[in-house]
């Protein structure tokens, strides 16, 4: 995954644009630490968010970008039911 | 004595590969299973007795970690070969535990679907077995390749298993392998458009540095596309495009096929061994073969072989190369069989990964347009 930029280097257009062209860095750019810094430090919350119902669906799995804790890897066989969802148990 | 959930090791197996049968009623042309000789060394299928051993030792696996939730997926050659009454019978006696143990089974199985009949039918839904049905594409796709001992297709018999399961009231899900030189609108046709599943997968063929396998990027290229233009509107969903889209939106996969995260897979053979992952199986005669059994041992002790520990090891550190990949915990460097060569083992990038890098981009290509930063209450201008 590309480096993450520190929250001081965020570029202004995450900022100030309603909406711009992202990039796969920009993406990687949004964690949760960033985010919440966008709305403690701006008052703004912003989601990314796509014209495809199931890109957003996915997008909004993905936590836009959020870092997951090794808690959360939760791999199944492929040679199952495809959408098997699993529930990671361990709270 | 329960493990407090907080003491649980990340490794504790909670998924079990179980072979029920090592051999099958059809011979594929490229099923990793029987590339490995030495399974018919195997029992044909599991015995009444170490259905019986395993059900006690998970039992008791899953009351010392304080497990929730363990998956087992019914596997083979073809599993419907097993004994109807000893499957019967293990599924009966989980399930018998759930409420004393707090814990759900979740019981899977993948067949060719040529064995389903009105005893099986009645097993899933007793029993709540969850069905996978293999099927490649439109009848010649699916002949060319997953075939009888007599060389015949087998494509019309597991048309007839769908209607039969769905007669029943099973909606079994489905599963398909890349053919590369054919075309995934056919595969899309045949099972969105004709038999009106809402969503499948498409499997990378299986395939180390041993082997030279066909370039996949194109057909992947096309079936995203084809995904993406037609088919998302409807709602279907197709597994391993989601896995990417989710690998390349920061989320973690939740295949062992694409996307990076611990392999820590068990797999029960008939005669109770135990293993890693089986499709390591395609490396050669031999190569996943432990000491280690269901009648001798407990279930983590799967953790003592070292190939395990190598295959947990290569799924979290991978090759150098993918350490500076931007797609590297997107990829998470492909299926671990896919990394395999003599000469570094699994320390390699997988044998598809300038495919996947294509793959990859081309779907970042395709939905990035779409994306946009959309500001959900306060706004700063």
């Amino acid at each position: 995954m590309a480096d993450q930029v520190p929250p001081a280097q965020l570029p202004n257009k995450h900022v100030s644009r309603l909406s711009t062209k992202l990039s796969l860095d920009d993406l990687n750019l949004l964690t949760p630490e960033i985010r919440k810094e966008l709305v403690d430090d701006h008052g703004l919350e912003v989601r990314v968010t796509s014209r495809s119902n199931r890109v957003k669906e996915l997008l909004d799995r993905a936590g836009l970008t959020a870092t997951p804790t090794e808690a959360t890897y939760d791999k199944v066989y492929d040679r199952t039911t495809p959408g098997y969802d699993r529930v990671y148990d361990r709270g | 004595m329960s493990v407090a959930p907080n003491k649980i090791c990340e490794s504790v197996v909670d998924y079990l590969l179980l072979k029920v049968a090592a051999r099958c009623n059809i011979a594929c042309t490229y099923c990793y299973w029987f590339r490995d000789g030495t399974v018919y060394e195997k029992p044909k299928v599991m015995s009444r007795d170490t259905f019986d051993e395993l059900a006690r030792k998970l039992i008791k696996h899953v009351h010392t970690f304080g497990l929730k939730t363990f998956s087992i997926l019914f596997h083979g050659g073809e599993p419907l070969l097993c004994k109807k009454s000893d499957l019967s019978a293990f599924c009966s006696s989980l399930r018998a535990e759930e409420s004393n143990l707090g814990c759900h089974f979740r019981f899977n199985l993948t067949t060719n679907g040529l064995l389903i009949d009105e005893e099986w039918v009645n097993i899933f839904k007793r029993f709540d077995v969850g069905l996978t049905l293999s099927i490649d594409g439109p009848k010649q796709i699916h002949d060319a390749a997953r075939i009888d001992f007599e060389g015949n297709g087998t494509f019309d018999e597991v048309i007839k298993a769908i209607e039969f399961l769905r007669k029943h009231g099973i909606e079994p899900g489905i599963l398909s392998v890349c053919q590369p030189e054919a075309d995934p609108q056919d595969v899309l046709t045949l099972v969105v458009d004709q038999l009106g599943f809402g969503g499948f997968d498409i499997l990378f063929p299986d395939a180390s540095h041993l082997d030279v396998p066909a370039s996949i990027a194109h057909y992947y290229h096309r079936l995203f596309d084809l995904w993406f233009d037609k088919y998302d509107s409807k709602g279907v969903t197709v597994r391993i495009l989601d896995n990417m889209l989710l690998g390349l939106f920061g989320g973690y996969s939740e295949s062992e096929s694409i996307g990076y995260g611990p392999i820590r897979r068990l797999t029960v053979l008939t005669d109770g061994g135990m293993e890693t992952l089986d499709v390591l199986r395609v490396i050669g005669n031999g190569f996943t073969a432990t000491k280690l059994n269901i009648h001798t041992h407990e279930v983590q002790d799967i953790e003592r072989d070292p190939l395990w520990r190598e295959v947990l090891n290569a799924s979290l550190n991978l090759a150098p190369e993918c350490n500076h990949c931007q797609y590297k915990t997107a990829c998470g460097g492909g299926h671990i069989a896919s990394r395999w060569s003599s000469e570094r083992r699994f320390n390699n990038q997988s044998v598809y990964c300038q495919d996947i890098q294509k793959i990859f981009q081309h779907i970042w290509n395709r939905v990035r347009p779409d994306l946009y930063l959309a500001p959900t209450s306060k706004l700063l201008v």
